[in-house]
């Protein structure tokens, strides 16, 4: 395989707004604008668009622009620091991920009222809101305002939904403290729990317990990623990436996606799934182990679902007798996962793959040979599958 | 029995127990103050202001029998001995029932009052309810009973009066001002509404799509002719959750945040108006909006549900 983007990708559409000095509309109405003139001139539909890459500063995030624009799921969202020195990085990662498949069709763009509003020579920033400003606002002028109470909306509409129950959820819970009771370096070692501590919790947002929520963690993960070949000259049993995937679907919005037909599953995660099981050619069964995003209970059960562990709606059953612990069907979180070792945004947990391929973990899956990891949910996500080096 | 419960008990010993000490007013019935009372009054009965016309129908001027209470009000009050009425507000004191108001006063009039004649009180406790729950607080009514007399002991009215002794509600917890939503170009429209008392929603003038929450551009068409549309109102609960911890601004805990389907077919976040919030929540709820003020006191479109 060639390890060069160079000379694999092209630039095919170009478009933008009027340039002026009072643009009398929303930023986020100019960065749309801009997207959907340069899809038309590439002789593409929105719907075409599966990637789009912008600056740290671009106050529309991803998310925005696509329900804005009306464009297709994405599997390769970016955003690039350091001002205007972004701007060919967004043509870098753009080709990246065109070059390797991660996406087909990715928009680069950058928009806003640079005069009329927030006037960039200021300095401080005062003015217009901006569109990540005014969507929060539709859920915290209400007074819902942590995530927590995000993912409670979702969690009371899939009890509904399904039958599932408080208790199905501190299923998970228990799990998760009993791998972390015998991990030394977890935060609950050796402080398990049990489905009757979760019930007697106390109330977070209901039907949210104490024990549905994780922890708050100081601390720090980091990954160094490198070729195969690499890798095997090194001193640690290769931890192949057999996979890695982004995905935020149609309707995505930030922890409050509460506008979709459906919101009892979780698709985003869905389309993580589908390019996972094919950029790996592997399937729910042949992963003796996983590491599932757990910042809350319930969007664990969703997860399992949407990787074809079992049928939607289904997660209840499938996570009941024991199958996510140790020794059960499927273990999770053999770290203790975010309930119980740390909550470092998912990167712990990564590693926590890394060392069941290394079969070096405290709580080791016999005869693993591919774990999956998951990232955080609600949001834009991802996730990887890492395998042993046949 | 708790402590309270036993104060209150004692407190039902001294209803129609002896009255306190005689209070005798420091005046006797005179034409000065009758002037005073009928200026603020606008009264311009005769009888009591014109000499003739009162001699004529009267024998005499009168005092208007409104006046009953003030030829007593300044009356000298011995601390000392205290009647049944200072009991039972001793003990709804101790009981925690500390905050008063008067809720009516009944007056009897035996006879009319001449000038010259000086007027007593005495008062007794009559009447203490049970415990109500009012808008003040929790609370007992009481009747005191004022019986007026002459110097020579003749009863020529009788005064009740209502109080409510309650206890003072804890002060509401301090929870600020909830944030004020961002509002730009794209969302000024539905900020507008509330305060007209319109739900609006965002929606697309070229192919009539529907859009909560709005957007510039419509993912349907791509035009950017957006205008709104003026929801019923009327909708169902999609989901729901009840807030506990922490603390948040501008909000009192628990609570409860909605997510509402409206009936047409667009979703948002909101909560129970504030006075109407009912005793459960439940997926399928009918829900019909309302425009109440949250803490702070700007306006939400809110909710109250519907049987």
């Amino acid at each position: 395989m060639s390890r060069s983007f160079a000379r694999q990708v092209a630039i095919a559409g170009i478009g933008a707004t009027e340039f002026s000095k009072d643009s009398g509309r929303s930023e986020l109405q100019l960065a749309g604008e801009a997207v959907l003139l340069a899809v038309k001139d590439a002789g593409l539909e929105p719907a075409d668009v599966d990637g789009l890459t912008t600056f740290t500063m671009e106050t529309n995030s991803e998310i925005e622009v696509a329900k804005t624009a009306g464009l297709g799921d994405l599997t390769f969202f970016s955003k690039i620091g350091y001002g205007g020195g972004a701007a060919c990085a967004t043509v870098q990662q753009a080709a990246i991920a065109v070059a390797t498949g991660v996406a087909d069709t990715v928009v680069c763009y950058r928009a806003f009222n640079e005069r009329s509003g927030h006037r960039f020579g200021s300095g401080a920033h005062r003015g217009e809101p901006t569109s990540e400003g005014i969507a929060m606002g539709w859920v915290s002028s209400f007074g819902l305002m942590t995530p927590a109470s995000w993912v409670a909306m979702f969690a009371q509409r899939y009890m509904h939904e399904y039958g599932a129950t408080s208790a199905d959820f501190g299923l998970v819970s228990v799990a998760d403290r009993k791998h972390a009771a015998t991990n030394p370096k977890a935060w609950f070692y050796q402080q398990p729990i049990t489905l009757e501590d979760h019930q007697n919790s106390r109330w977070i947002v209901e039907p949210l317990h104490l024990l549905d929520c994780c922890q708050e963690t100081d601390g720090g993960q980091a990954l160094v990623v490198t070729t195969v070949e690499r890798a095997r000259d090194l001193p640690n049993p290769v931890a192949v990436v057999s996979g890695a995937a982004q995905g935020s679907a149609q309707g995505q919005q930030s922890m409050v996606s509460y506008y979709r037909d459906d919101i009892a599953g979780l698709p985003e995660m869905g389309l993580v799934a589908k390019q996972l099981w094919a950029q790996s050619g592997l399937g729910p069964d042949d992963i003796q182990t996983a590491v599932v995003y757990d910042h809350f209970t319930p969007f664990v059960l969703q997860q399992l679902e949407e990787f074809g562990f079992c049928k939607r709606g289904e997660a209840k059953d499938f996570i009941s007798g024991g199958n996510i612990e140790l020794g059960g069907g499927l273990p999770i979180n053999t770290h203790g996962g975010q309930l119980g070792e740390a909550y470092l945004h998912g990167m712990n947990g990564i590693a926590e793959g890394v060392r069941q391929i290394r079969r070096t973990s405290v709580n080791q899956v016999p005869d693993v040979e591919n774990v999956l990891v998951t990232a955080g949910t609600g949001v834009p996500t991802s996730g990887c599958i890492l395998s042993i080096d046949q | 029995m708790t402590n309270s419960a036993a104060l209150i008990a004692e407190a039902r010993t001294h209803l129609g127990g002896p009255p306190g000490p005689l209070r005798v007013g420091r005046d006797p019935v005179n034409l000065p103050m009758v002037h005073h009372w009928c200026q603020a009054l606008d009264d311009q009965n005769q009888a009591y202001l014109d000499e003739e016309f009162a001699a004529e129908t009267r024998g005499h001027l009168i005092a208007p029998p409104g006046m009953l209470q003030t030829w007593t009000m300044d009356a000298p009050r011995g601390a000392e001995l205290m009647g049944s009425n200072d009991h039972v507000n001793r003990l709804l004191d101790e009981a925690g029932y500390t905050s008063v108001v008067a809720v009516n006063y009944e007056h009897e009039y035996v006879r009319e009052l001449q000038h010259g004649e000086r007027i007593s009180v005495r008062s007794s406790a009559e009447d203490l309810s049970e415990e109500k729950k009012t808008g003040l607080g929790l609370g007992y009514f009481t009747t005191v009973k004022h019986e007026y007399l002459t110097d020579d002991g003749e009863v020529i009215g009788i005064g009740r009066m209502r109080l409510l002794k309650f206890k003072p509600p804890a002060a509401a917890p301090e929870v600020g001002a909830r944030p004020t939503p961002a509002i730009g170009r794209d969302n000024q429209f539905f900020w507008d509404g509330v305060q007209a008392g319109e739900l609006r929603i965002g929606s697309c003038n070229a192919c009539q799509t529907l859009h909560h929450p709005p957007q510039p551009i419509c993912r349907a068409c791509g035009s950017t002719d957006m205008g709104h549309t003026v929801s019923t109102g009327k909708g169902v609960v999609y989901s729901h959750v009840t807030h506990h911890y922490p603390k948040l601004q501008g909000v009192e805990l628990p609570h409860t945040v909605l997510l509402v389907e409206l009936e047409e077919g667009v979703r948002l976040v909101s909560e129970w108006a504030t006075a109407a919030k009912p005793e459960t929540t439940y997926v399928g709820q009918q829900v019909q909006v309302s425009f109440t003020p949250v803490p702070g006191g700007e306006l939400r479109p809110t909710f109250t549900a519907v049987s």
